[in-house]
């Protein structure tokens, strides 16, 4: 049913008030014919009908206000003229016309001609905006760890805002650093909400479930694939009797609590005894690259933490200087982090060597992924009890743990890998069960 | 407080300051019947036909008259009936009263207001919907404001009857009686020179004035249910601009999209684009954008062809979305 | 028979009044000759003088109630100027651009008058701009129920300038107290009156807005000084505004930058020198008794040796601070 709308009669009029109805419900009306008197604040009008035919009702009186298109009657009627003197009038005049958004009206930015919707711009990853660069400069941030969430990959300025409360979170990490450790348990990165966040997986017609990739995963996944494809990796097991560390944990484990307060593990008693291999065969604490093999000096162990989410690798930084105790305070410190997400940058970064407790899930050997950056990484399996043979043939339960290295044979040969593996045992098996913890 | 619109506003300074200021003197065409918008209604009646005159069809001397006026002890405060008519002033608006100080080395002040209805959007086609602000905001010696709502409206038109030099103060006519705003009763003003910060967000930034700010911030409302949060500035100014609130504007987000009806070239736009990037280039995380009328003659009378011309608040928050994501 | 003794002078106030306009006269002259030749000299960048104004130029602004009335000269007016009390030192501070400019500090090209405390009224190099301002001081004067006269000058060819139409026609509707003072040389730079306009007389435009308009001799002083003294006062009366046309002729070129040869004749020039308005207000004096030739002399000798002091110490004055161009774009104190 077509309607007669309040016009507008000029600039700046907003409403008009129906002063008299010409005709009245019920009428003929002719083409054109007056119809109506209206008032708005500029001007009286008489308005001639739009419509030739019947006015079957009045929806505005006499005295009333409405606003400008608003209907003020309904006719049965052929619409003689075409109302597009009504229908571009628009309830709010605020804009004139209501041209679909999209192609329609392309946008003059910057210039008479419309933007291209997809300007072929150059890949951004490595193009900086000053404002991006002043804060890596005060924050003294590299900029190729940054996650960059912007156009073609652009580092913008809330990714190095974000980067900085959550490097963890938002990093994109180079071949040099070691954020995710890949062992055959399930891999995980830093996690943070939104990159963990996936979309929901979709089931498939056969009730299978497609997980779509986070960007987490997805960073995980090239690491491992660049450090498998890049890093010739050779693989060797020992076995040691840690029998006595046992016996020395078990007797002292309730006074380190309640004096400590933190629990003693052995993993203190790993890392020293890797670190004290470490010094002894230096060149297993170094990175390979096509410039030469760089020896490490200082001793910085990734200790590899399972989280909810995964596995994240904490750094103990100069593990060289920390006695056990300092060493447990600091991997339950990491641990606690880590599982909260609080880790800093430092805390990440820069591992010289890695050691994964994978004995930790009952696993007895284990091939690990060698982190990138670095030329080996070695697991600590399940302590076992099991017999064994002694030296005058008698059987004896023995506590036995296997170690599993995994070592760039770029860098190193077998015979240095075995040597540094054997002083890892030495180390662990001189442990007296009445040594002093401290 | 009551809710007054724009125009009401515009009056009741008008109004408050003639009542102040037995000197004052409103001057232009059809000003005693009331004006063609309306604005001067009923100042005829309450103060008589020697401060509220009606002048012949001459804008030069509107402004000349007004000029002399102001030399010997009026306030006189000049319409323009449209700003698209005010280029035959020009002259006594530039060589005259933006000089007028300065040449005579502080000897005389010249301290006119010059009212123009300014801007499109109503079917005005090009001779009643110009924007005029740049080529004055351009001369040094001139104020140029644009209030964007009734309280600014009302306070800055206060400020300008009360500023010691020349100020065009330009009214949006689309406002008129489609804005309505709070407005204090008691006497205040609105300090010329002196940005509003309309909204507060951290992935963009967005400068504007005029009818525009409006169009931003109903822009800005669209992104914020998306998760993206806009700064909108409202210059309200546009000579002398307030650079540190655009310098501050800018740094918060560094993406900075400035919005205008005017056409683009040479527009307002460019003067805070150039500020911001020669005063906060650091800050930067894209390049400035601007969003303008188009480079045509002013808009066309076509419906189609009117919104063609305007930047919406659909393009903007386009615009604003490519922001955002850069 | 009883022979009668010489005749003493008179002293009756006409003559004074005479006298003192034809010692302005002279001082004017001296004036303009002076910051002619110092452009010649090089030692001024820009000259714009007043020889051959003389008469219109003092005659008129003699009529004028310094400090009461509001002045509105254009650039060729140093007789108004020196009329009205600015001293050669003043002027020449103007003509060399120092800091003590009384116009405008250096800032503005010399001879674009300002001076407040003679209400004389800054103006541009724009022509006729300062019309309409004229008409709005008067219209204020007349809303604030003041007693006082606008006057404003300018030559023919502003005239023609729109700015003149709107404010004669806006002090007509209005019958604001506004004396417009056309100094009529028949030259606008090169254009001879002809091409400037269609009527005779720029007095016959008062027809055209129903305001009185006179043609008076502009080389005769004393008429001049009638008309004016008559149409100032008439506005005084609320009588509304008066056009007065003073022919005259402009006997150097249009500024230091033009050069009249290439559209007058210097026969034409002849002509008017011999009508020198200086020369012939002498003779008129000298008849009446109320100049002697000492007198003259002395009169012309003290212009020329004021003159020669003003400049000396004018161009020793100081320039104005470079970064004083950075003052004055806006006033600090809110009015009202």
């Amino acid at each position: 049913m077509p309607t007669l709308n309040m016009p507008d009669v000029g600039e700046s009029v907003t409403e008009g008030t129906i002063t008299r109805w010409l005709k009245g419900e019920g009428d003929a009306v002719q083409l054109d014919e007056p119809i109506v008197e209206i008032e708005t604040e500029k001007v009286s009008v008489e308005v001639p009908s739009p419509f030739e035919g019947r006015l079957t009702r009045i929806l505005v009186q006499e005295g009333e206000v409405a606003p400008v298109g608003a209907p003020l009657a309904e006719f049965d009627a052929e619409q003689k003229t075409e109302s597009r003197e009504q229908s571009d009038r628009p309830a709010r005049p605020v804009v004139a016309a209501a041209a679909p958004l999209t192609a329609a009206a392309p946008i003059a930015t910057n210039g008479a001609s419309p933007v291209p919707a997809t300007p072929e711009q150059p890949h951004r990853t490595r193009r900086y905006s000053p404002v991006v660069l002043q804060l890596a400069s005060e924050h003294d941030i590299d900029l190729a760890l940054v996650r960059g969430t912007g156009i073609e990959g652009r580092v913008t300025r809330q990714d190095v805002m974000r980067y900085i409360e959550n490097p963890v979170a938002y990093t994109v990490p180079p071949s040099r650093e070691a954020g995710v450790v890949g062992v055959s348990a399930p891999p995980a990165s830093p996690p943070a909400p939104s990159a963990h966040a996936a979309a929901a997986s979709t089931p498939a017609p056969d009730g299978d479930e497609v997980q779509p990739l986070s960007a987490t995963r997805r960073t995980i996944a090239a690491r491992m694939l660049d450090a498998h494809l890049t890093i010739p990796p050779a693989w060797m097991v020992v076995e040691a009797d840690v029998s006595n560390l046992v016996r020395l944990r078990e007797a002292t484990k309730e006074g380190f609590q309640r004096t400590e307060g933190v629990p003693l593990t052995y993993l203190p008693f790993f890392v020293q005894a890797v670190v004290a291999a470490l010094k002894q065969h230096p060149a297993l604490n170094a990175t390979y690259t096509d410039e030469g093999v760089r020896v490490h000096h200082a001793c910085h162990i990734g200790v590899a933490v399972a989280v909810e989410s995964g596995l994240i690798v904490p750094v103990v930084r100069d593990a060289d200087r920390k006695s056990i105790a300092g060493l447990a305070h600091e991997i339950v410190d990491l641990g606690a982090k880590a599982r909260d997400r609080k880790l800093s940058l430092d805390e990440v970064r820069g591992a010289t060597f890695t050691l994964d407790n994978t004995g930790a899930f009952g696993s007895v050997i284990s091939q690990p992924l060698i982190p990138p950056g670095q030329v080996a990484i070695m697991t600590t399996e399940a302590i076992r009890r099991e017999l064994r043979v002694a030296e005058d043939g008698s059987f004896a339960a023995r506590s036995v743990m296997n170690l599993c290295i995994s070592f760039d044979h770029r860098a190193l040969d077998g015979a240095q890998a075995g040597m540094f593996m054997r002083s890892v045992k030495e180390h662990l098996e001189a442990i007296r069960a009445d040594q002093q913890v401290y | 407080m009551a809710e007054t619109t724009y125009i009401d506003a515009i009056r009741d300074a008008l109004l408050e300051e003639m009542e102040r200021l037995p000197t004052m003197v409103v001057l232009g065409e059809d000003i005693q019947e009331g004006g063609v918008f309306r604005v001067t209604d009923g100042m005829l009646d309450r103060f008589g036909p020697g401060r509220v005159l009606d002048t012949p069809l001459a804008e030069s001397s509107i402004v000349g008259v007004a000029i002399g006026m102001a030399t010997n002890g009026c306030v006189p405060v000049a319409e323009m009936q449209f700003a698209d008519f005010a280029f035959p002033a020009f002259n006594q608006i530039i060589s005259e009263a933006a000089k007028w100080r300065y040449r005579s080395n502080n000897g005389w002040g010249c301290p006119i207001v010059v009212r123009a209805p300014s801007g499109g959007g109503i079917r005005g086609a090009l001779y009643h919907s110009q924007s005029i602000e740049a080529m004055l905001a351009h001369v040094p010696g001139l104020k140029v404001v644009a209030p964007a709502t009734p309280y600014d409206a009302k306070g800055l038109l206060k400020a300008a009857i009360r500023d010691p030099d020349p100020v065009i103060y330009l009214e949006q006519k689309r406002a008129y009686r489609l804005l309505k705003g709070e407005v204090p009763a008691e006497d205040f003003t609105v300090p010329i020179g002196e940005a509003a910060l309309r909204r507060e967000g951290d992935d963009l930034t967005v400068i504007s004035y005029g009818m525009m700010a409006h169009e931003c911030l109903a822009a800005a409302d669209e992104l914020a249910a998306d998760g993206i949060r806009a700064t909108v500035l409202d210059l309200r100014t546009l000579a002398p601009l307030d650079r540190e609130a655009i310098l501050d504007a800018a740094k918060r987000t560094g993406k900075v999209l400035i919005v205008h009806e005017d056409n683009l070239t040479g527009g307002i736009g460019g003067e805070v684009a150039a500020i911001i990037a020669e005063h906060a280039f650091d800050s930067l995380d894209a390049p400035i954008r601007r969003l303008a009328g188009l480079d045509v003659p002013s808009m066309p009378y076509s419906a189609v062809m009117e919104a063609y011309f305007m930047p919406s608040r659909e393009k903007i928050a386009v615009a604003m979305r490519e922001l955002a994501a850069y | 028979m009883v022979r009668a003794k010489e005749p003493r002078p008179q002293v009756s106030a006409a003559a004074k009044l005479h006298r003192l306009m034809y010692r302005d006269m002279l001082r004017s002259r001296e004036l303009s000759d002076r910051m002619f030749a110092l452009n010649r000299q090089g030692r001024a960048a820009f000259a714009v003088t007043g020889q051959g104004h003389e008469a219109a130029q003092v005659g008129s602004a003699y009529a004028i109630k310094r400090g009461v009335d509001w002045v509105l000269p254009y650039y060729r007016d140093v007789g108004v100027m020196i009329a009205l009390g600015m001293s050669p030192h003043e002027i020449l501070l103007g003509l060399f651009a120092k800091a003590d400019d009384p116009s405008s500090g250096g800032r503005q090209m010399p001879c674009h008058w300002s001076w407040p405390e003679a209400r004389v009224v800054t103006r541009s190099s724009v022509i006729a701009a300062n019309l309409p301002h004229a008409a709005g001081i008067a219209y204020a004067s007349k809303l604030r129920g003041l007693k006082e006269v606008s006057i404003a000058y300018f030559g023919e060819g502003a005239t023609s300038e729109g700015d003149f139409h709107e404010a004669v026609n806006f002090a007509a509707i209005h019958k604001l107290p506004v004396v417009f003072f056309c100094e009529n040389n028949g030259y606008a730079i090169s254009e001879s009156q002809e091409k400037q306009m269609s009527v005779l007389h720029v007095a016959d435009r008062a027809k055209g807005y129903d305001i009185d308009g006179q043609t008076v001799d502009g080389n005769d002083i004393v008429a001049v000084h009638q008309t004016a003294q008559w149409s100032i006062e008439e506005c005084r009366r609320g009588r509304g505004p008066k056009l007065i046309e003073a022919k005259t002729y402009r006997l150097v070129p249009h500024t230091s930058s033009d050069d009249d040869r290439r559209y007058r004749t210097r026969a034409e020039l002849d002509e008017w020198i011999k009508r020198d308005p200086i020369d012939r207000f002498r003779r008129r004096l000298l008849e009446e008794g109320t100049l002697s030739e000492d007198d003259d002399r002395e009169w012309r000798a003290d212009a020329k040796r004021e003159v020669a002091e003003a400049v000396v110490s004018a161009e020793q004055a100081p320039d104005p601070a470079p970064e004083d161009a950075l003052r004055h774009v806006f006033g600090t104190q809110e009015r009202g």
